[in-house]
């Protein structure tokens, strides 16, 4: 196909050879970053969302196996899970027909940006502004012709085994999770070509009462994660260690633990205290050894500054 | 990070036509089978969810940031945009992926990257200028060459990585996309179109000057190291 001079085509084809892939860590790094900004657009809209539930969901999800097997991944995903942005009725995901594996799934049906459609139980449910600009500075200007909004299905595969578990445990959690919508995905079925919308109606618990502010604490989390993150990328440590420290007993007890942990690290290594960053990260490693952090902070603060920016933004 | 904008309208949609997960030689050998066979979609439309979008193309679009003249500090980031974007838009994409059986998951990925790119660059030229009277601010990203060199850089210093990479770094940023997408990707002339939203006969003409740019480099460096090595 290619009509390009021998020369060149060897470069090409010498340089393919060579080339890095894409690192492990790097991967789940990126992919934890994209779920987590995409749960702040969510969160940021979610006024009537259940984080009480997500924390759940993490630590639901965190003890089943995932295609993915990193913790970290695994809590972002349940955090998605759980995060359902309008009261009452949510779409269920169409069945996620596949042949290679007859797993069950998790379902987690997450709406990104405010619906226009009036929820359908009784409680009426305001859009709220959006709280987290960068993510939803990143929302695509759509067409007249697109709907504002749609359904984004995450799918946790699980193997079999693990998913009468799942059922048995996002049960349990789910009652306590207010008008969070969890969906177990039947066993594969032909459905393929049903568009989302049209899907049936997922398993729709009654509103509870106490989740409103539990979303408002994880979009806080967020924000205020994200302010720590923007304060070491500007350099400026001593406020982001000022800011962990003004918050840290919410931030660094909550679903984001992980990242505020790693932040404070980030900050003292920045700062030059070397001691107090290496205790530090021995009780990270200690506290999430199977973290995708870890394998960074494992490298001391050279390696942590020498691996770009913190996590999580 | 601030926010790139992505004009969403304009991405081509389509089905996958080839599996990645097998014809790629980047392709990581640890994701786990069931994402590569959810990527297998080469036999008709089947529901695609993000995780294993991801997990079958972030390699894809790792290294066609970098080829495309993406920092090592920024490919992350860059990655990030992209699949911000795939996550909002992967719905539509298998809304109307039977509409427009030409395309494939690779050049509507390689058109949210080029835009997403083209806005990263747009912003770091932004950011020099504005900088320029500044004091350099403690960038991580700027932090990384002074240190010793991560496995993945060492790997990347692999001499026709090197020198490829210097090549696509001067080449023009039309050319560079339309070579990148086919001479390293491979990528069919309609799928180029659809990625670079131009025509057809656009990605031909410029995939030959293209194509002459980049031999033209490698013919003058050759002649060089001749020289040196006299």
């Amino acid at each position: 196909m290619s009509e390009l001079h021998p020369g060149a085509r060897a470069l090409i084809d010498a340089a393919k050879r060579g080339e890095a892939s894409l690192p492990s860590d790097a991967r789940a790094r990126v992919h934890r970053s994209v779920l987590r900004r995409a749960v702040a657009v969510g969160a940021a809209v979610a006024t009537t969302s259940t984080a009480s539930a997500v924390s759940k969901a993490a630590a639901l999800v965190a003890t089943l196996s995932s295609p993915f097997a990193i913790p970290g991944v695994v809590s972002v995903v349940a955090g998605v899970a759980f995060l359902v942005l309008r009261a009452g009725s949510v779409p269920q995901g169409p069945p996620r027909p596949d042949p290679a594996t007859p797993a069950h799934s998790i379902a987690h049906v997450v709406r990104s940006a405010p619906s226009p459609i009036p929820p359908t139980d009784a409680t009426p449910v305001p859009p709220a502004p959006a709280q987290e600009p960068a993510p939803a500075a990143l929302a695509p200007p759509l067409s007249g012709a697109t709907p504002p909004s749609k359904p984004v299905v995450f799918a946790a595969r699980l193997p079999p085994n693990l998913a009468a578990q799942s059922r048995t445990v996002a049960a349990a959690a789910v009652p306590s999770a207010g008008p969070a919508a969890v969906a177990i995905e039947p066993p594969a079925t032909s459905l393929a070509d049903e568009p989302l919308h049209s899907a049936p109606a997922a398993t729709t618990l009654a509103p509870g009462p106490r989740t409103a502010p539990a979303a408002a604490d994880l979009a806080g989390d967020l924000d205020r994660l994200r302010q720590v993150h923007a304060a070491l990328r500007g350099g400026r440590s001593e406020e982001a260690l000022s800011l962990l420290d003004r918050e840290g007993k919410g931030l660094e007890a909550g679903p984001l633990a992980e990242e505020a942990q790693g932040g404070r690290i980030s900050a003292l290594c920045q700062l030059g205290r070397l001691a107090d960053a290496r205790a530090a990260t021995a009780r990270f490693v200690a506290t999430w050894p199977a973290s995708p952090l870890a394998l960074r902070l494992r490298g001391g603060c050279e390696a942590l500054g020498a691996n770009s920016k913190p996590e999580g933004d | 990070m601030t926010p790139i904008e992505t004009p969403m309208a304009s991405y081509p949609l389509g089905v996958e036509t080839r599996s990645d997960a097998h014809s790629d030689p980047h392709s990581d050998p640890r994701s786990p089978p069931v994402i590569a066979a959810q990527a297998r979609v080469d036999a008709g439309p089947q529901p695609l969810t993000f995780d294993s979008v991801y997990h079958s193309y972030a390699p894809f679009v790792w290294r066609n940031a970098r080829r495309l003249g993406v920092s090592h500090g920024a490919v992350e980031d860059v990655m990030q945009e992209v699949f911000l974007v795939v996550y909002r838009r992967l719905p539509d994409f298998e809304e109307r992926a039977p509409l427009t059986p030409l395309t494939s998951m690779r050049a509507w990925l390689s058109a949210i990257l080029i835009r997403v790119v083209r806005a990263h660059r747009r912003q770091a030229r932004r950011k020099d200028g504005a900088g320029q009277n500044a004091p350099p601010s403690p960038e991580p990203d700027t932090l990384i060459d002074r240190r010793s060199p991560s496995p993945l850089e060492a790997a990347e210093r692999d001499e026709a990585v090197q020198e490829l990479y210097a090549i696509l770094s001067r080449m023009n940023e039309a050319r560079r996309e339309v070579l990148v997408l086919s001479e390293l990707e491979e990528l069919s002339a309609p799928e180029i179109a659809q990625a670079l939203q131009v025509n057809v006969n656009t990605v031909s003409w410029r995939l030959r000057t293209a194509r002459h740019e980049f031999e033209r480099m490698v013919l003058k460096r050759r002649a060089v190291e001749a020289r040196s090595a006299r």
